[in-house]
């Protein structure tokens, strides 16, 4: 019996004694240099800019340490249209934002290439080292779209009496496949600065989140279906912050709402939707997937369409927040 | 593949038609033969007391007892007195004279008392002969009161004392949740009374949803099942319930820092009953577990019923029970989304023996689970689980005078099964399926030799859950066997074909999950399936003293894996996967009053492979042990210690960065990208490994009698020397979240 019990002592002082200090650990591999091609066309646009960097690594684990700009020069970029080679060329410009980066902002760019709806772009980045990173997409196969069905004034209201929501609606001809839908809703007003107007434009969140005095917007996110909601409270709250902090009020003067509707081809709209993570504060995702569709390295090639629709807004409800109606 | 191809269905089908006619000649009994049947109770509370022995001293054969307490030794030379020697840990053992009638069955109800807290000195008699050649790899066998004195950490809780087995991992301290022998957490069939529970966790997992007070025995079968469970490709945890008590009205009450708990049972006409409850009081404990803080309430509560009246039906038991868990998080914060999950299991048996050597059982039971996700005002969507399991299954088993057995039944399963997801389109669409499983088996149990045991057996699967897909039905065929080489040595082996035809859609990125739907395997994979091949070596070097090697490989095939690449809505949202899983393992038993020491080790590899792309999953640890010593104090003092090691687990390392193109930041520009932000590189899927893991807890506890009521105090410490093991790293800041630290906990339990 005493041996015993002795062995019971011996047994977890053994093992405590066996115990060591937390080891080191370095959650990092040896780091490979890889190379990142970022190019999004504008389909309603001739002015198209593509990017190329390389990945880098940092002592610890805050990027932001890094302060070389990774941006790969006289890479050789060609982008395939229909018959035409476009041949892209580099430029800088200042940045508005140095804190990170003080060099300029280095970027490649070609004029002329505006593609048409259904049509395949190749694109292949040469570096100087020989190495190719080439991609392949095709833009949104929609033939033709409308706005419509949906409510033609904000506030929305059905004669009556105000409606909770303002709604769009879409339509298109054609096949919609695996594209995306990005809408965005902005209030488009001037403000009187120095005796002269300047135009200003409001983003309209779908719904802001109360918590205490601070109001966090919510916007849509993209979708597949053709309808967007907006709550009348949530443009009220926008419409109001518009001129927050500034009492006179008189110098406001609301011209218009604008919808931006973004189309986005097949490979965009992997690369937008691998981007809305979503986590519930409880749940812990050690990984997370990544798109590319960039062959020889990392980034994205794609293209977009954007559609623009304009909200008249009722007389009655810009002079309720003490604003002016604007002019168009 | 090469035993694939050579054991076909036809093959096996062959093999079984050999045994159950060449090898088992019709049984009549003999003229001078009978055969004893008996039910060990607990002779205080009537209870049945699972898996204990009983030994015919002269003649030197014995039984050992199933989970009801019954066991049958067929063919006794009659008319011929003869001492039967009963023995079950923690209680008196008998002697008891008996005479076997000719042609009969003779039953005995034997009722054994349980020994003072203080002496617990039990002379196992019977054991070895017993078991000699039970065909029971991978099986362990646990009565819950083996259990109570492990160390507990906040309270006992039944899985959590799974992952002392060889074979059985966790990943992280957090989660009762288990995954065995290279197989996933939904691959584990846990059943109460024969009925599934789905998800019996409580708090993110922190909890099993049953409690242990109402258990009376154990099942745990690492893989090699036979052919009468299904439905899973990797384990099963069979739980018995207690009955209640039959003589008596009795209660009992506790307390921990996470919840409390009471239980009433009593006698009721021809039978008892057993309520029991528990909630939680505190969600401080949890905010140990989870590193943050998190209201979340549950609670549990059981009832179950038994009959027995030979008026009414003659030697059958009637039971009815019910049994549902409730999880709620509800945050006060409405940018935060809130989760609820629940289940509800309802249960009839009816166990019928007879003046023949048959058993058989009929069991209805309607389980469901529901997990909801209710978004409030966060980003995440609407989202609601539902699985309704409505099942019947009869069961019958039927024991030769060679001690042989026929097993046989039949099982119809109803499933409805609901996966509302509100999708990017904004429309909740529902993702689940309804389908009817019926199947059968039948095995033959080779008993009549001492020296070699088989348990063969097939499982016909009629229909499949999923509808109009081809191949709806399959063949499921299991063998066991073991082979004794000497008094000391036994070889053991199983095979078995699996399917699984239900899954989770669980994220393995996810360290921490909160919504685990299950659903119907969809029609576009067809359904999981593994082969096990079990083999083992067992060293009995004494009744108190044994050793078990055992190795295992695993093929899987078909696992539905959540698919990492959906970026489009109308992308799957599963993707079929090959698994493998091997390894050995050890285990060590010495038990023999006042100590008992139990030591295990496993050496596996497990391996998934998605699209040609071979990695380890998160719970693939190479190298796992234990070793856990109890000892008997006396005077009620009881005291245990358990040490855990295991390997690093994997995860997937940080390669770099690069800056990334970013959606708008609503910076009331015009543009749909927003600039450029950085962006971690990740290495290839979990070829990293976390640091080694292990930990000590201790166990110190009083158990006293205070005029009728029996009071027991509990004191644990988990993590005794403090051991900051590596639950995971935020990859954005590099911060190390490590699992649960030195933490002292106190139980107090009161029985009347």
């Amino acid at each position: 019996m005493k041996r015993h019990f002795t062995y019971l002592i011996l047994f977890p002082v053994l093992l405590m004694l066996l115990s060591c200090e937390e080891e080191p650990f370095n959650p990092k591999t040896e780091f490979v240099q890889r190379y990142i091609l970022t190019c999004v066309i504008n389909c309603e646009s001739d002015y198209q800019t593509a990017t190329v960097s390389a990945s880098y690594n940092v002592d610890e684990f805050d990027p932001y340490a890094n302060t070389m700009d990774p941006t790969v020069e006289n890479v050789d970029i060609r982008i395939w249209y229909r018959d035409t080679v476009f041949v892209m060329q580099d430029t800088v410009v200042d940045r508005l934002n140095d804190e990170r980066y003080n060099t300029p902002y280095k970027y490649y760019y070609v004029r002329g290439l505006e593609p048409e709806l259904g049509e395949t772009l190749e694109l292949e980045a040469t570096l100087t080292d020989g190495r190719k990173l080439r991609a392949i997409t095709t833009t949104s196969s929609m033939l033709n779209f409308f706005f419509g069905n949906g409510d033609s004034a904000i506030p929305a209201s059905d004669g009556a009496m105000l409606m909770p929501t303002f709604n769009v609606y879409w339509t298109f001809n054609g096949t919609v496949g695996r594209d995306l839908f990005v809408p965005r809703l902005f209030i488009i007003y001037d403000k009187l600065e120095d005796g002269q107007r300047v135009e200003y434009s409001k983003e309209v969140p779908s719904d802001y989140i109360q918590n205490g005095d601070n109001y966090t917007p919510i916007y849509p996110i993209g979708r597949k279906n053709t309808l967007v909601h907006y709550n009348t409270s949530a443009i009220d709250r926008a419409m109001a912050e518009i001129s927050e902090g500034d009492s006179n009020k008189q110098s406001y003067f609301i011209k218009k709402a604008l919808i931006q509707l973004f189309v986005l081809d097949e490979n965009l709209s992997s690369y937008y939707g691998s981007l809305q993570l979503k986590s519930d504060g409880f749940s812990v995702k050690i990984d997370a997937p990544e798109y590319t569709n960039i062959d020889g390295g990392l980034g994205i090639f794609g293209t977009y369409n954007q559609y623009f629709w304009d909200i008249n807004i009722l007389h009655d409800y810009i002079i309720s927040f003490g604003y002016q109606i604007g002019q168009n | 593949m090469f035993i694939k191809k050579i054991l076909t269905d036809k093959v096996f089908l062959l093999i079984i038609l050999f045994l159950f006619v060449g090898l088992n000649p019709i049984s009549i009994y003999g003229q001078q033969k009978g055969t004893l049947r008996g039910l060990i109770t607990d002779s205080t509370n009537g209870e049945a007391l699972p898996f204990g022995n009983v030994l015919i001293k002269e003649l030197n054969i014995g039984a050992s007892t199933d989970p009801r307490g019954y066991f049958l030794i067929p063919s006794i030379p009659a008319n011929i007195e003869y001492t039967l020697l009963v023995s079950y840990v923690g209680y008196e053992p008998q002697d008891i004279m008996v005479k076997v009638i000719p042609d009969r069955i003779t039953h005995l109800d034997i009722g054994l008392t349980p020994v003072s807290i203080e002496l617990q000195t039990v002379e196992k008699v019977g054991q070895k002969m017993a078991e000699d050649n039970a065909t029971d790899i991978g099986i362990t066998r646990i009565a819950v009161r083996d259990l109570e004195y492990l160390p507990k950490g906040v309270e006992t809780d039944l899985f959590r004392s799974l992952q002392y087995l060889p074979g059985v991992n966790k990943v992280g301290d957090i989660s009762a949740n288990y995954y065995v022998r290279g197989g996933g957490t939904n691959q584990n069939l846990i059943l109460l009374n024969k009925a599934p529970i789905y998800y019996p966790f409580h708090a993110f997992g922190i909890l099993s949803a049953v409690d242990p007070d109402i258990i009376n025995s154990l099942e745990f079968y690492k893989g090699g099942f036979t052919a009468e469970y299904h439905g899973r490709l990797s384990s099963v945890l069979n739980l018995d319930t207690k009955d209640g008590n039959k003589y008596d009205y009795g209660g009992k009450a506790s307390i921990s820092f996470l919840s409390a708990k009471a239980l009433i049972e009593g006698p009721i006409p021809n039978g008892s009953f057993i309520l029991s409850g528990r909630m939680s009081h505190s969600n401080q404990i949890i905010k140990k577990f989870i590193k943050k803080s998190a209201p979340i309430d549950f609670y549990d509560f059981y009832f179950k019923a038994n009959y027995m009246n030979d008026d009414f039906w003659k030697d059958a038991k009637w039971t009815v029970y019910a049994f549902q868990s409730n999880d709620q998080l509800a945050n006060d914060d409405i940018s935060k989304a809130d989760f609820r999950w629940k289940n509800r299991v309802v249960g009839l048996n009816l166990f019928q023996i007879s003046d023949s050597p048959l058993f058989y059982e009929i069991s209805f039971w309607y389980s469901r689970f529901v997990g909801e996700v209710f978004p409030n005002k966060s980003n995440l969507t609407y989202k609601k689980n539902q699985l309704r399991d409505l099942s019947v299954q009869m069961d019958f088993n039927y024991i030769y005078d060679s001690k042989d057995e026929l097993s046989a039944g039949i099982k119809i399963m109803e499933v409805h099964n609901t996966l509302l997801i509100e999708n990017t389109k904004g429309v909740i669409s529902d993702l689940g399926a309804f389908g009817t499983n019926i199947s059968a088996y039948f095995k033959y149990k080779l008993m009549r030799y001492e020296y070699f045991g088989m348990d063969a057996g097939t499982r016909f699967n009629l229909t499949r859950l999923a509808k109009g897909t081809s191949g709806k039905y399959f063949i499921e065929p299991r063998i066991a066997f073991t082979w004794n080489l000497s008094q000391l040595v036994q070889l053991k082996g199983a095979w078995g074909m699996y399917h699984q035809e239900l899954t989770t859609l669980t994220d393995e990125n996810e360290v921490i999950t909160l919504f685990e739907p299950w659903l119907i395997t969809p029609n576009y994979l067809n359904p999981a399936n593994a082969i096990h091949y079990v083999a083992g070596v067992y060293f009995n070097f004494d009744v108190d003293f044994s050793l078990e090697i055992e190795s295992y490989y695993k093929d899987m095939n078909e696992l539905p894996t959540l698919n990492d690449k959906k970026f489009q809505v109308d992308d799957p949202d599963l993707v079929s996967a090959e698994g493998e899983a091997y390894g050995a393992e050890v285990l060590l038993r010495y038990t023999k009053e006042p100590i008992s020491l139990i030591g295990s080790y496993a050496l596996g590899w497990a391996y998934k492979e998605i699209d040609n792309w071979l990695y380890y999953p998160k719970y693939d640890t190479r190298h796992n042990a234990s070793i856990s010593v109890e000892y008997n104090l006396g005077k009620g003092w009881r005291t245990s210690a358990s040490w855990y090691f295991n390997s690093g687990a994997p995860f997937t390392q940080v390669e770099g960065y690069y800056d990334k193109l970013q959606t708008s930041g609503r910076t009331d520009s015009y543009g749909l990208f927003g600039g450029y932000a950085p962006y971690t590189i990740l290495s290839d899927k979990n070829l990293g490994r976390l640091p080694d893991y292990h930990r000590l807890d201790f166990n110190i506890s009083k158990s006293f009698q205070w005029g009728n009521t029996k009071f027991k105090i509990d004191l644990s410490i988990l993590n005794v020397y403090d051991r900051a093991n590596i639950f995971y790293f935020e990859r954005d800041t590099g911060e190390r979240v490590n699992m649960l630290p030195f933490l002292p906990s106190i139980a107090i339990a009161m029985e009347l």
